[in-house]
């Protein structure tokens, strides 16, 4: 009898009604095996948004430029140029506009990626994880249009540039690793709560308006404030605010927007983790 | 008379050592939803009954336990909805078990990766997603994409989004994509791997090349001679539960025998 052929040494034990954790350095590292896939798979996901249009990839340059028309349209236009305090809110407005569409985008595509993805989850074996981090990274790619077309539009428009613009990048990090977390909750939720993603098109409404992108953190009464600044993009649009408006993030708001950024990725990672066996049988 | 692929005549490679693949007392079910009737039925439930629009758990597998030693070709047969696309995807860890266990040893591919992808990709791309989400390097993919892409009798078709593709010719790329990606253990499902005589005999080709290699494979199907010519060990799953395993011969007469009294009661009550 000839030789069986060469075996790797992985081994796989599924059990019932475990409810253990996998090792999370174990599970990282198996996503980061998987990069270009995820790389890949949202550039696939993009570029079949493209495909069926006869513009293709120019949408990508011309969505942000259509948006940020019809803000000045809105805000400049409609209200016959307005004070001067509008119209230099103007530019704050736009970069607003396009950072919440990242935290969105966590919410809406990242939170139902499991639900999407039935196909791929029944007949594929990878760490689930990829799905909803996807969805953060196919939004980054997104943005990266509409960053460099707020570029050229912020100083148009009057947009100030102060030292805050050197703590950008943090509070954009600070972002993605929010992002993530709320992928992570946000899907498992959807996926295995019924009613999830009804409850979810309310919870992304009351976030909008709850979070300062439409107006500005300065205008808010003591007693609105209340009810907006629990959640954790107040702290982090606030300190957008701050930067666009050509001033310094305070400090509350930073140390703020870290502690959510982190709290709801620890948490996201745990929830999904433990509940992550049990999409198969919820789809 | 069945045509004998190159490969099935040769003497497996069976391994004395820790199976493949183990299941002890495996049970599993599927959650399903189950539709409202209308606004009234719903707030009814609701208020008198304290019962929200539930799930019900329908049993797939019921104590279900055999292993696949290293090498081996395991073929599960029994009528539809006996549970055995369930099994395949407890064995792949795609669905936990409820109760009991399994334990796979080696790297494994599921039927078809390359289902479950966007349709507005081409085929090229479908094999690329398929195969990184198994783990193979994209280096090695290139190389594949035109092999997988021939062998699934594809032609120009490759690169063009698979939306244009007929059902048939998704099936051949993703039984293809299963195929090449050389698993350590191949799980195939027939019932997701369909395609013409001429395919059917061009996958069992490539099949025995690789239990010529050694691979461990599960087959689920519905051919009763592939599963005497082809397989090891057999499985006859039964609403669920273990109804034979063993001797593939056995196993498959016992089955026939069943589905003759079967279907001799039927015309009975007909």
């Amino acid at each position: 009898m000839s030789e069986t052929g060469e075996y790797s040494d992985v081994e796989y034990v599924f059990e019932a009604n475990s409810t253990a954790v996998p090792d999370l350095r174990d599970y990282i590292e198996a996503v980061w095996e998987r990069r270009q896939f995820m790389i890949e798979l949202a550039r696939a996901d993009l570029r079949s948004l493209r495909t069926s249009t006869a513009l293709g990839n120019i949408w990508s340059v011309l969505d942000p430029l259509f948006q940020s028309a019809i803000y000045f349209f809105l805000y400049v236009v409609l209200r016959g140029g307005g004070s001067k305090s509008q119209a230099a809110f103007l530019p704050i407005l736009i970069g607003g506009f396009f950072l919440l569409g990242l935290s969105m985008a966590a919410l809406g595509e990242g939170g139902s990626s499991i639900k999407r993805a039935k196909g791929l989850l029944l007949n594929s074996t990878f760490p689930r994880a990829i799905l909803p981090i996807t969805s953060v990274y196919k939004a980054l790619r997104n943005f990266v249009p509409s960053a460099c077309v707020f570029v050229v539009v912020f100083p148009v428009l009057g947009g100030k540039v102060g030292t805050g613009l050197f703590l950008l990048p943090l509070v954009f990090v600070l972002q993605t690793v929010m992002n993530v977390g709320i992928s992570l909750l946000i899907s498992t939720y959807v996926t295995l709560v019924p009613d999830g993603t009804n409850v979810m098109t309310y919870v992304n409404r009351v976030l909008f308006f709850a979070t300062p992108v439409v107006y500005p953190v300065s205008l808010l009464p003591s007693s609105a404030k209340i009810f907006v600044a629990w959640q954790p993009l107040f702290p982090l649009f606030a300190a957008y605010q701050q930067i666009l408006g050509g001033g310094v993030p305070s400090a509350a708001y930073l140390i703020e927007t870290a502690l959510w950024a982190f709290a709801l990725l620890f948490i996201g990672i745990r929830v999904f983790l433990r509940h992550e066996r049990e999409f198969a049988m919820a789809l | 008379m069945t045509s004998t692929a190159p490969g099935f005549d040769q003497e497996r490679p069976i391994d004395p050592g820790p199976a493949s693949i183990e299941a002890h007392n495996v049970s599993a079910s599927y959650r399903v939803r189950i539709d409202s009737a209308d606004l009234i039925s719903d707030i009814r439930r609701l208020v008198f009954r304290h019962q929200a629009a539930s799930d019900r758990l329908i049993p797939a597998l019921r104590d279900v336990s055999f292993d696949v030693p290293k090498g081996s070709v395991l073929a599960v047969i029994g009528r539809n909805g006996a549970g055995k696309s369930t099994l395949c995807r407890v064995i792949s860890g795609v669905l936990p078990p409820e109760q009991g266990r399994v334990i796979v040893r080696g790297r494994m591919n599921l039927l078809a990766p390359g289902i479950g992808f966007s349709d507005t990709l081409t085929g090229r791309e479908n094999i690329t997603l398929g195969g990184l989400a198994s783990g193979i390097s994209p280096e090695r993919l290139e190389e594949l994409s035109d092999e997988i892409g021939e062998f699934a009798q594809l032609d120009e078709y490759l690169d063009l989004p698979m939306r244009s593709y007929s059902g048939g010719m998704r099936m051949r790329l993703a039984s293809s994509v299963a195929v090449f990606l050389d698993p350590e253990i191949l799980l195939i499902d027939e019932a997701l791997t369909g395609g013409d005589a001429a395919f059917s005999e061009h996958i069992a080709e490539k099949t025995a090349e690789l239990i010529g290699k050694g691979r461990t494979i599960v087959l689920v199907t519905h051919g009763l001679s592939s599963v005497k010519l082809m397989a090891t060990s057999a499985l006859w799953l039964h609403q669920g539960r273990v109804a034979e395993f063993g001797d593939p011969d056995e196993v498959v007469n016992k089955y026939m025998r069943y589905c003759r009294i079967e279907s001799l009661g039927m015309d009975d009550i007909g």
